[in-house]
């Protein structure tokens, strides 16, 4: 579905340099801090940026190649940027039925409904959520192949977050073939949604991982200067200085269970995950990150 | 391009209380202006709600969803350039069409032939300016365009100027030119003119084009 080979864009004060691959049928989570590159990478896949070099392959397509109606099969959602403000509900309707061959008005219109978003109002009048959801409906409603959606929550609230994120796990349900790449620096949404994770920092691929193996192999090793010379490093991905010693990252939790069993080995969510990779160094002698 | 236009109409619409208000003025003026006041002034109009499309479009980041959407950049860049004629031509319709009422109710009616060329000769400095600020207002972006556009307008002035001196300086005559002018036939000095407007568009089409195709979102 997707395929980005050495992409990279050079910006006078950032540079991304990415390889990634998203299979038919999968959903993969971007996720990193603010100004990571996840934003770039979007705009990059979805053609809004040209390459500084590397390759990039979308439905077996180089997005500068789109046409009109390569472009039918993709579902976006950009956080910042959606229709006019002037416009209405209605007129958003009358659009889109222009634009996209498959456009399901009927189911449109139900899922604006059922997500409370008002005909009457212009949709400058819009809340954040309102807004936030008129813009994944838009991605969601002409039966896409693919869907890519850059921050879909950022500034929600936990309730409309859950709305867009339950809107998505049916919209994925519909078909197995649909792929989707959600970007996000909320952790939490991808765990429940994301086959695999790609975290990303300063412009660089961090990890990419399936979500399972992320939350269930994964894990935070708290140990003392001491006991962290001692052990053995083979599974460590990175480790961060603390007061009392270090917090170890490792992949393989299962191994210091059973060979450390008076370590202290703590589950760890992305959000922990995220802190060690971006905030701790590297193990010499662990595992290469990448998978 | 059919969504593209659809969305330009409701914008445009959106301003249907602007253009009334216009229509009244144009009308009110009519009568204490010049022949051609109205078709002048409603064509401008057309003009300027041509350029706030775009201005709409870029208004809130737009253009990046925008470009998302099934359109390709050369499409988005052909639907802009009709689409602004098409508005333009429209309000020049209306803009003649309110002339001529104004004409019939003073009981005026002008010489036909000579209502038709100046209400030409306005289209045709319309469709220029916009041919002109159509690539400028997609390359430059809403506030930078228009500092574009005095430089540009101003350089032309600085040109011309430049020109009236040096002719001046060299004893240029161009008494035999005005001449040759006012003595060529209607016909082939309106051909002339749709040559040269025919020329802007063809070159603003292409620019907008070529800016559309780099321009990153």
């Amino acid at each position: 579905m997707i395929r980005l080979k050495e992409l990279t864009k050079v910006y006078k004060d950032f540079d991304l340099n990415i390889s990634m691959e998203i299979r038919p049928g999968s959903v993969c989570g971007l996720i990193g801090k603010n100004g990571a590159g996840k934003s770039t990478t979007i705009k990059a896949i979805l053609g809004l940026i040209r390459p500084t070099s590397g390759s990039i392959e979308v439905l077996g397509k180089d997005p500068k190649d789109f046409t009109a109606k390569d472009r039918e099969a993709i579902g976006a959602c950009l956080a910042d940027s959606g229709f006019s403000r002037l416009l209405r509900l209605e007129d958003v309707v009358c659009i889109l039925k222009k634009l996209y061959k498959d456009f399901d008005e009927a189911q449109f219109r139900k899922l604006c409904k059922e997500q409370g978003l008002p005909a009457d109002k212009k949709l400058g009048d819009y809340s954040t959520g309102m807004k936030a959801k008129l813009r994944v409906l838009t991605a969601i409603c002409h039966k896409a192949k693919l869907l890519i959606l850059d921050e879909p929550t950022a500034g929600l609230d936990v309730m409309a977050r859950t709305d867009i994120l339950d809107m998505l796990r049916a919209y994925m349900a519909e078909d197995e073939e649909r792929s989707m790449l959600i970007s996000s620096h909320i952790s939490s949404d991808l765990e429940g949604l994301c086959d695999e994770i790609y975290m990303i920092g300063d412009g660089r691929l961090l990890l990419h991982e399936d979500t399972d193996v992320l939350l269930g192999s994964y894990g935070i090793i708290k140990l003392s200067r001491e006991d962290y010379e001692k052990v053995d490093k083979s599974y460590l991905v990175s480790a961060k200085k603390q007061p009392y010693g270090y917090d170890c990252l490792t992949n393989e939790k299962q191994f210091y269970m059973e060979n450390y069993p008076s370590a202290a080995i703590e589950n760890s969510d992305i959000d922990s995950i995220i802190l060690l990779m971006l905030g701790g160094e590297k193990v010499a002698a662990g595992e290469e990150v990448k998978r | 391009m059919r969504g593209l236009f659809e969305k330009d109409i409701r914008l445009v619409l959106q301003k249907k209380a602007f253009l009334f208000l216009i229509m009244i003025i144009a009308v009110a003026l009519s009568f204490s202006m010049d022949d051609s006041f109205a078709v002048s002034y409603v064509t401008m109009i057309g003009m300027v709600l041509a350029i706030t499309t775009l201005s709409y479009d870029e208004y809130d980041n737009g253009m990046p969803f925008l470009m998302t959407l099934p359109v390709s950049r050369k499409g988005y860049a052909a639907e802009k350039q009709i689409f602004s004629y098409l508005i333009l031509t429209g309000c020049w319709i209306l803009g003649m069409l309110l002339q001529l009422g104004c004409f019939a109710i003073q009981d005026k009616m002008p010489e036909p032939l000579a209502f038709i060329e100046s209400s030409l000769l306005y289209l045709g400095i319309f469709v220029i300016l916009l041919a002109i600020l159509i690539p400028l207002e997609l390359h430059f972006g809403m506030e930078k365009s228009r500092i574009a556009m005095f430089v540009l307008f101003g350089a032309c002035f600085a040109i011309g100027m430049l020109g009236t001196k040096i002719g001046e300086f060299l004893h240029i005559d161009l008494t035999p030119l005005i001449q040759t002018v006012q003595s060529t036939p209607a016909a082939v000095l309106a051909a002339i003119g749709a040559g040269i407007v025919l020329f802007f568009v063809v070159i603003s089409s292409l620019i907008t084009g070529a800016v559309m195709k780099k321009k990153e979102f």
